[in-house]
């Protein structure tokens, strides 16, 4: 899955472009939400979500956030927390670059 | 403008979707297969593509696609699968329940509006294919002359104005399915005319009068619109046969 992401290389239209800053912005929102569903130990629903992640961020011309989003899924579906954790932490990092690399 | 039903309970791969396909095309949304088939069960407001995803909340996408394929309407609804899940067995089972397509996602919007411009112009082709050879009842019609006929042999030329031509033509290839007035007045009088939706019933009024005796019916369906269907011919009393030739 990560491979697709990452050739994903057509440029992405204005039109998308635009909405890039909301996008980051609901994806903020929603990594606390996986944070607090690996809290709480509810990997099922941080596996869904990377999976949507993993589906969507290329085509807002994030391709990084779906490769790390197709990881996350893969460790969540193996109830792997400890590699999830860290996988979060990953995303988080992609996450804030892309909100700087969006400012420049 | 084509409809287009996208059953996605993603809400960012919804507003890719609308924003690839913005303005072209009339686009409604289903999260689940159970709005969708409500939505489905509705003649009149078939779509002329489905974008379906595989993961749904309330079921499996490849399942919906298996119950529609099984309805005499939906049999030939172009549907395009969309889905994160794009494993060689997904897009195998995708293809053998008769998906016309299987979209991995992430997908580039550009892609996306390609495929489906491809999908519905192969949709239009057959369509007008279909409408080469369109009948109902013993009521057929040759497109190229713009002729209908009733009867088989032979043949007899019914005189229809061109409207009521494009209302005949339409109200069979619904294949009876109901066509609202809004329908049938974008068929007949064409895109962006305005015209008093009574128009119709006039004309349909007219059509009816000049098929009679023909075995077809001209449906109105209270609320909703209009439909044709074939009927079968009365039996043909024997003693009444030989009253009629004494």
């Amino acid at each position: 899955m990560s491979s697709s992401s990452n050739k994903l290389k057509l440029e992405i239209e204005p039109e998308i472009r635009a909405m890039a800053p909301d996008y980051l912005a609901r994806r903020k929102q929603e990594l606390l939400v996986i944070k607090n569903c690996l809290s709480t130990n509810k990997i099922d629903e941080v596996r869904q979500l990377a999976h949507q992640w993993k589906g969507h961020a290329a085509s807002f011309g994030f391709p990084e956030l779906g490769t790390i989003a197709a990881r996350l899924e893969a460790a969540a579906a193996a109830r792997d927390m400890v590699q999830s954790k860290a996988l979060t932490d990953d995303l988080e990092r992609s996450l804030d670059a892309a909100f700087r690399a969006i400012l420049v | 403008m084509k409809r287009i039903l996208a059953i996605e309970d993603c809400d960012e791969s919804l507003v890719l979707i609308r924003s690839a396909l913005g303005p072209l095309y009339d686009i409604k949304h289903c999260p689940n297969g159970q709005e969708a088939r409500a939505v489905l069960g509705n003649a009149s407001d078939h779509p002329d593509l489905l974008l379906l995803d595989i993961s749904l909340p309330d079921g499996d996408g490849l399942k919906l696609l298996s119950l529609l394929r099984t309805e005499d309407l939906l049999k030939e609804l172009p549907v395009i699968v969309v889905s994160g899940h794009a494993d060689i067995a997904n897009k195998v089972t995708a293809f053998s329940l008769g998906a016309e397509d299987f979209i991995a996602k992430p997908f580039h919007p550009t892609e996306l509006r390609a495929r489906i411009e491809a999908r519905l112009r192969r949709a239009e082709l057959a369509q007008q294919a279909k409408l080469q050879q369109l009948s109902c009842g013993n009521v057929s019609i040759d497109i190229e002359r713009q002729h209908a006929y009733t009867g088989q042999d032979p043949r007899v030329v019914v005189d229809l104005t061109p409207k009521e031509f494009r209302l005949l033509c339409a109200l069979i290839r619904a294949n009876g399915r109901i066509l609202t007035r809004e329908q049938l007045l974008q068929d007949a009088w064409g895109e962006g005319t305005h015209v008093v939706d009574r128009a119709i019933d006039t004309h349909i009024s007219r059509l009816r009068g000049k098929l009679r005796g023909a075995l077809v019916q001209i449906e109105a369906v209270p609320g909703q619109g209009y439909r044709i269907c074939a009927i079968t011919p009365e039996p043909v009393d024997e003693q009444q046969q030989q009253q009629a030739k004494a």
